[in-house]
């Protein structure tokens, strides 16, 4: 079934992307094709898992006379994953069972519609602005942006108990990438109506995703090392500031920053495609590099130990 | 098995804890004991390596606490209900407990069917949160996955507070048959000095962050701590 899913995708992927055919961007969407395939294969795999353990995950808790058998059953096949089995079912439950967690994976998929503002203001926005960028990365971002800025501070409860585990801290932040990797894979697929507003927009949501991927989501797990106010996972949900500083804000300056720098040079210089490639380029690099840099992060989160136990430990 | 030395901690200016060096040996059933701010639970802290010691160090079966993670793979703990993961049920705890000891679902199965006295119904196959279960109930939960995976070293802190009698009485003897089969190495510390006189082989008093007493539990232990914490009120 999951084989049958993964080529249904392929065809559609070929579909899609050789449906389209203008006469001069031709020869891009081979080279598009290439890039873009393995990627999409990898990580179908996981969205597909992904998609049925959260719908499962859902029918759960709605149905609430089930007996503890069928609870704990439901998540068995995660053990797929292997060592990180145990982190992502966690997560799962973590973001389903909290209010302001839940609040803010739903939110993200509200993010969508980010596209939709940015596209359709041509007066105020340019063409081809690097605003608009600006609006394609919030549209596929919205996960990494609101739940990926808080890790580890989600976990700041129970940060001490995790602390005297013999947990493999590399396997912990691994859950998390795949965790932020995969919701904005699914969003990325949900974007897919944004062809109705051109190719050219879609391809920069398609940009803007692959440096979400490649590069925010690891950003963003090092600058969790910062991370240093408690998060209480029981407060409500709405207008809760918990957890956020100014450095919240600095975040923003790159992972918005870089993209947006790198389409304008590109853009005037060479030309549209270049800077849709610039973007798409970085965060393949991200992706390529992802051992060493998540080496550097977890020497980091192990080194600031103290400081995160302590700051976690402040309570209101 | 264990080995404390020259360990202080300062906050500060503020000296909260200065002990000189002294010796768990493995299998001892350790009672820590002292009134409020005495520095027990930043000892535990320090054994558990999470707060960093301002001076001296502590090595755990041959492994130096703060420089290594090697004393994770023995060592059980609970000191208090920050230990537990609220959004999950008993058994889900349990179980991701389990599976970072290297146990499957059977194993963790297998495992808590021995404490189906102890949970008295109230735990396991519930549909509860940890989060919703009672304090006295969390207690039991933390303090049984602390157990889990065959620690070799167990820490407790105050683990008698909060329990029924009879959830009291079943804890002395859980902890008792650790000690006897297992040769497992307990510090439990405690504000009941009957608990630890019952329990433990050798209690150490703190007072202001200094080891005042060093002794070993015979019948009249409880006499001796009783008559030096009220002349404490006296002086």
């Amino acid at each position: 079934m999951l084989l049958g899913g993964v080529v249904t995708l392929q065809q559609f992927g070929i579909y899609d992307f050789t449906g389209i055919s203008v006469t001069i961007f031709n020869s891009l969407y081979t080279n598009w094709f290439f890039v873009l395939v393995p990627l999409v294969l990898l990580i179908t795999f996981y969205v597909i898992n992904y998609k049925k353990l959260k719908n499962q995950l859902y029918l759960d808790d709605a149905i609430q006379t089930k007996t503890k058998e069928a609870n704990t059953s439901d998540l068995s096949f995660v053990d797929n994953f292997g060592d990180l089995a145990p982190f992502i079912k966690n997560e799962m439950r973590l973001i389903w069972r909290n209010k302001r967690t839940k609040m803010v994976f739903l939110m993200s998929f509200l993010f969508l519609f980010y596209g939709l503002y940015f596209f359709t203001q041509p007066e105020e926005f340019g063409e081809n602005s690097a605003l608009l960028i600006f609006g394609a990365l919030f549209t596929t971002g919205g996960f990494i942006t609101n739940y990926g800025q808080f890790i580890p501070a989600w976990d700041s409860e129970y940060y001490r108990m995790m602390m005297t585990q013999n947990i493999s801290y590399r396997k912990y932040l691994e859950s998390k990438w795949l965790l932020m990797s995969v919701v904005t894979l699914c969003l990325y697929l949900l974007s897919i109506p944004y062809l109705y507003f051109g190719v050219d927009k879609f391809l920069m949501i398609t940009a803007g995703t692959i440096f979400n991927i490649g590069f925010t989501t690891l950003f963003l797990l090092f600058t969790g090392s910062y991370n240093r106010k408690r998060i209480d996972l029981e407060a409500s949900g709405f207008s809760n500031t918990q957890g956020i500083s100014a450095t919240q804000f600095l975040i923003f300056i790159p992972i918005m920053g870089i993209p947006m720098l790198f389409f304008s040079v590109f853009n005037y210089f060479v030309g549209f495609n270049a800077g849709i490639l610039a973007i798409a380029s970085f965060g393949v690099l991200g992706i390529l590099l992802k051992n060493p840099i998540m080496n550097f992060i977890e020497k980091k989160y192990i080194k600031d130990k103290y400081a995160t136990i302590h700051g976690f430990n402040q309570k209101k | 098995m264990i080995q404390v030395k020259n360990i202080s901690k300062k906050y500060g200016s503020i000296e909260v804890l200065n002990v000189q060096s002294f010796d768990i040996p493995a299998g001892e059933s350790f009672g820590l004991v002292g009134n409020n701010g005495a520095g027990k639970t930043t000892l535990f802290n320090l054994l558990l390596d999470l707060i960093r010691p301002t001076t001296g160090s502590i090595t755990s079966s041959n492994v130096v606490v703060n420089k290594s993670e090697e004393w994770k793979t023995f060592t059980g703990s609970f000191i208090d209900e920050s230990f537990l993961i609220g959004y999950l049920t008993p058994n889900e705890y349990f179980e991701f407990i389990g599976e970072l000891r290297g146990m499957n679902k059977a194993d963790v199965h297998t495992f808590l069917q021995q404490f189906e006295e102890f949970f008295n119904g109230e735990i396991l196959g519930k549909k509860k949160f940890l989060r919703d279960l009672s304090k006295g109930n969390q207690k039991k939960a933390g303090i049984i996955a602390a157990l889990m995976g065959n620690p070799k070293v167990v820490i407790l802190d105050e683990p008698f507070a909060n329990l029924d009698p009879t959830t009291q009485i079943r804890l002395k003897n859980i902890i008792k048959k650790l000690k006897e089969n297992k040769g497992v190495t307990v510090l439990i510390s405690s504000h009941d000095l009957s608990h630890v006189t019952e329990v433990c082989d050798r209690i150490v008093v703190l007072e202001k962050g200094n080891l005042v007493k060093d002794i070993t539990t015979t019948a009249l232990s409880l006499k001796e701590l009783e008559s030096y914490f009220s002349s404490s009120l006296e002086n």
